[in-house]
């Protein structure tokens, strides 16, 4: 606004120089120009004002890691969380178990899965029903069920990624003489049946490859959620404004890895936050190791 | 003898005309004449009764047991465990301490005494340690003289306000003097006994309601909330970390029972403070519920006042040489005659003690309290809250006051809302505002972080025990800027304190 005051003071002492010999008319148009301006300039100032906002802002205080990432335990966790945002947050936290499985004999056991995707021919790639696991209604899934379906997924990844390789191998010439930006390209040049049945064959086999990859990562995620312990369940961070800190206990947190959410309502993540929790006998037989592992929060004395 | 008074008898009878109504009448008259001169000059030749101070010479370890540290604080790292009692889960702190003590005293090096600073101070608070905080600024050389530890300590006059033990540095202690605002280090050899095994088995048997952090560990304010006004003092308060702040309260009642108090409990009373003498007290009740004792002239004075209040007054002697009482004299006198007010509960310590020069005198207080569940009795209608006032001027006692209340009943809450530390500071954020806003007039904190900035300048935050009518209710005692407040625990609202 102060800057509107200067603008106007200016406009005003030059328009009135200019105003001194003019007509009437023209001084009422004079005037009507420099309200005009004036509210213009207030409405785009109010208007920049509105566009800048203090943008969300969320800091994780507790708890506190060194440059390892790690923490020592304790009887229970404390976590703090300075929380400035327009939306409800929601504070969620896992612990990330070893898995528990072997592989090896499940692995060869599972080879036989391997047809369940057959590849695809250029022909067939059109008409034959995809089917996947994916799209089985599923009611509940064992844990070996999950198991066997992430390996399977794995599997045909690995197929699926073996056969693009070949497939794109096998039409690097067919492009080279399709693409303009490349020296080969020849804009007369005329496929022949074999050619454009391996184009389809390649279009084919990426969209599966990609489908392959969409289900490898569900699997995968469902995998890794069997060994993961929800901890924190979608906790609602509600806070004061006038001192808007969330603290939240954890009673009787065990040494491993964790990880923290902060959501929105919508789902989408914030701010994640991966920490390890040892005991201090860990910790000290780190340090003897190489003292400034632990960074700054530890202090190697301590342990002396 | 005999003749003269027979010559006196015919001289009367001469001048009164022999007649014998005029005989008898002047005889009458002479007698009476020499029996006023007679009582006269027995009332100003009789002297006052002699006021003697009897004082029972008490063991030290009476006397030690007073000198007991306000509360204990063993640091971990990150987290801190506050604990007021003596013992703490069966873990006897308090003995244990003073074994540490007495045995980095005993260590064979002399022991050298070193300044040190605040940001030394603070860094090995982080560190593992024991931190031990008295409720009054001990003076150095008198705790030592009390343990009868030979310590020669060429300095000027220490205090002892807190005093720290790191877990993994034995030939160093570091004390705090709050009345200096100074900092010390006390080196020597390493001692045969350390904090060690208390640390660990206090590591063991920590509570949660016992657990603290600091309050910049806890929200970052630097960081965070108030990190727009570039503020470089981290606050290192420590800050309660108990998802429930949950403490009992207690019903009780006066000390001498309620309402008028029987002949009986008085005379019982005035017999023990007038040393079973009261030949010479006189006794008056007032409208007020006030008794008064007097003892002579007024040269001493019991009084056993309506609000529950037992006062002991003795006339100042104005030729007295102007002389501070011993440390430890002064302690023993102020023993005797606390025990002479009535029975002592086990948990008496002594809470204050203040020493202030005049033109004429030196007037020296010693306070005490109780506690309750190792927590220090507060009562807002004695002065700054002690329980038990006894003061001398120079060496003189000449005021003893108790005003005790006995707690007949335990009562347990049901909390009504979430009492956690941030949630009653929250409730009370108003309060806390208006207070900074008074003591920081020209402050340019913007009006939405007034409160934080308060929590930012709070420097001090206790537990206490408060009397608030007939009950015993567990309190905060904060100062936020330069302003006291007190919360009531039960319910989270402020009290107003008459203490001062």
């Amino acid at each position: 606004m102060c800057c509107n005051t200067l603008v106007i003071m200016f406009v005003y002492n030059e328009v009135t120089k200019i105003g001194k010999g003019a007509t009437m008319f023209k001084k009422y148009m004079i005037v009507v120009f420099i309200l005009i301006a004036t509210l213009t300039l207030s409405i785009t100032s109010f208007a920049i004002d509105e566009d800048t906002t203090d943008e969300d802002y969320v800091h994780i205080i507790s708890p506190v890691v060194g440059e390892s990432g790690k923490t020592i335990l304790n009887d229970s966790l404390f976590i703090s969380i300075y929380v400035q945002a327009e939306d409800t947050l929601l504070l969620s936290m896992i612990k990330k178990e070893k898995p528990i499985f072997t592989f090896e004999e499940e692995k060869t056991e599972k080879a036989e899965f391997v047809d369940v995707r057959p590849l695809l021919t250029a022909s067939a790639a059109s008409t034959e029903e995809k089917v996947t696991l994916a799209e089985v209604t599923i009611v509940e899934l064992s844990k070996e069920d999950i198991f066997s379906a992430y390996q399977i997924a794995e599997m045909d990844l690995e197929i699926l990624t073996d056969e693009l390789e070949m497939v794109t191998s096998d039409i690097v010439k067919i492009s080279s003489l399709l693409d303009e930006s490349l020296p080969l390209y020849n804009a007369t040049y005329k496929l022949t049946v074999e050619e454009t049945e391996s184009l389809s064959y390649y279009e084919a086999v990426m969209l599966s490859y990609n489908e392959a990859v969409n289900e490898f990562i569900m699997w995968e995620n469902r995998y890794n959620k069997l060994f993961e312990t929800i901890v924190v369940d979608q906790e609602e961070m509600i806070v004061d404004p006038a001192f808007p800190y969330f603290e939240h206990t954890v009673a009787n947190i065990t040494p491993g890895n964790y990880e923290l959410f902060i959501t929105n309502i919508e789902g989408e993540i914030i701010k994640t936050f991966a920490f390890e929790i040892v005991t201090e006998d860990t910790i000290a037989e780190s340090i003897k190791e190489d003292e400034n592992i632990f960074g700054n929060i530890f202090d190697p004395d301590l342990f002396e | 003898m005999k003749i003269y008074s027979e010559i006196f008898l015919i001289q009367i009878y001469l001048n009164s005309g022999g007649d014998m109504k005029d005989f008898i009448r002047s005889l009458l008259l002479i007698s009476l004449t020499i029996s006023a001169l007679i009582m006269t000059g027995a009332v100003f030749m009789t002297e006052s009764p002699e006021i003697v101070e009897s004082t029972i010479k008490y063991d030290t370890n009476d006397l030690i047991k007073l000198i007991r540290p306000q509360n204990y604080v063993f640091s971990f790292g990150d987290l801190f465990i506050k604990i007021y009692d003596d013992s703490y889960e069966n873990v006897p702190l308090r003995s244990e301490y003073e074994a540490v003590f007495k045995s980095f005293i005993d260590a064979p090096l002399e022991k050298k005494l070193g300044t040190s600073n605040e940001d030394t101070w603070n860094e090995q608070l982080k560190r593992k340690s024991m931190r031990v905080d008295y409720s009054f600024d001990v003076p150095l050389k008198d705790l030592l003289e009390l343990y009868k530890y030979n310590v020669e300590l060429n300095s000027e006059e220490i205090h002892i306000s807190s005093v720290l033990f790191l877990l993994n540095r034995k030939d160093v202690i570091y004390i705090y003097d709050k009345q200096t605002d100074k900092y010390y280090s006390l080196s020597g050899s390493e001692p045969l006994k350390w904090i060690d095994e208390l640390y660990v088995d206090i590591g063991q048997v920590k509570l949660d309601i016992d657990t603290y952090k600091t309050l910049e560990d806890r929200y970052a304010l630097l960081q965070t909330g108030l990190r727009k006004y570039d503020l470089e003092q981290e606050n290192l308060l420590l800050t309660p970390m108990a998802l429930e702040i949950d403490y009992p309260k207690y019903n009780i009642v006066k000390e001498i029972g309620e309402g008028q108090p029987s002949n009986e409990i008085l005379e019982r009373y005035a017999r023990s403070i007038f040393d079973d003498d009261l030949d010479f007290v006189k006794k008056s009740v007032y409208s007020n519920n006030e008794i008064i004792f007097i003892y002579g002239y007024g040269e001493k004075v019991f009084k056993v006042s309506g609000d529950g209040s037992l006062e002991y007054t003795v006339k100042v002697n104005e030729n007295a040489a102007k002389e501070a009482i011993d440390f430890k004299k002064g302690l023993e006198k102020s023993l005797t005659q606390i025990n002479k007010m009535g029975d002592t509960s086990s948990t008496l310590y002594m809470s204050g003690y203040k020493q202030i020069e005049t033109t004429n005198a030196i007037e020296t207080v010693y306070y005490f309290t109780y506690t309750r569940d190792g927590i220090p009795i507060y009562f807002s209608d004695m002065r700054d809250g002690h329980l038990i006032e006894i003061r001398f001027v120079n060496t003189e006692l000449v005021k003893a006051k108790k005003n005790i209340r006995i707690a007949i009943s335990i009562n347990l809450v049901d909390p009504h809302f979430k009492k956690d530390f941030k949630s009653i500071m929250v409730k009370n954020k108003l309060a806390f505002e208006l207070g900074y806003i008074n003591d920081r007039p020209f402050t340019t904190v913007d009006a939405e972080d007034l409160y934080q900035m308060s929590q930012q300048e709070m420097s001090s935050l206790e537990t206490k025990y408060m009397v608030v009518g007939d009950e015993l209710i567990p309190t905060w005692h904060i100062v936020i800027a330069d302003t006291k407040y007190i919360i009531n625990l039960i319910d989270g609202e402020l009290i107003k304190d008459s203490s001062n």
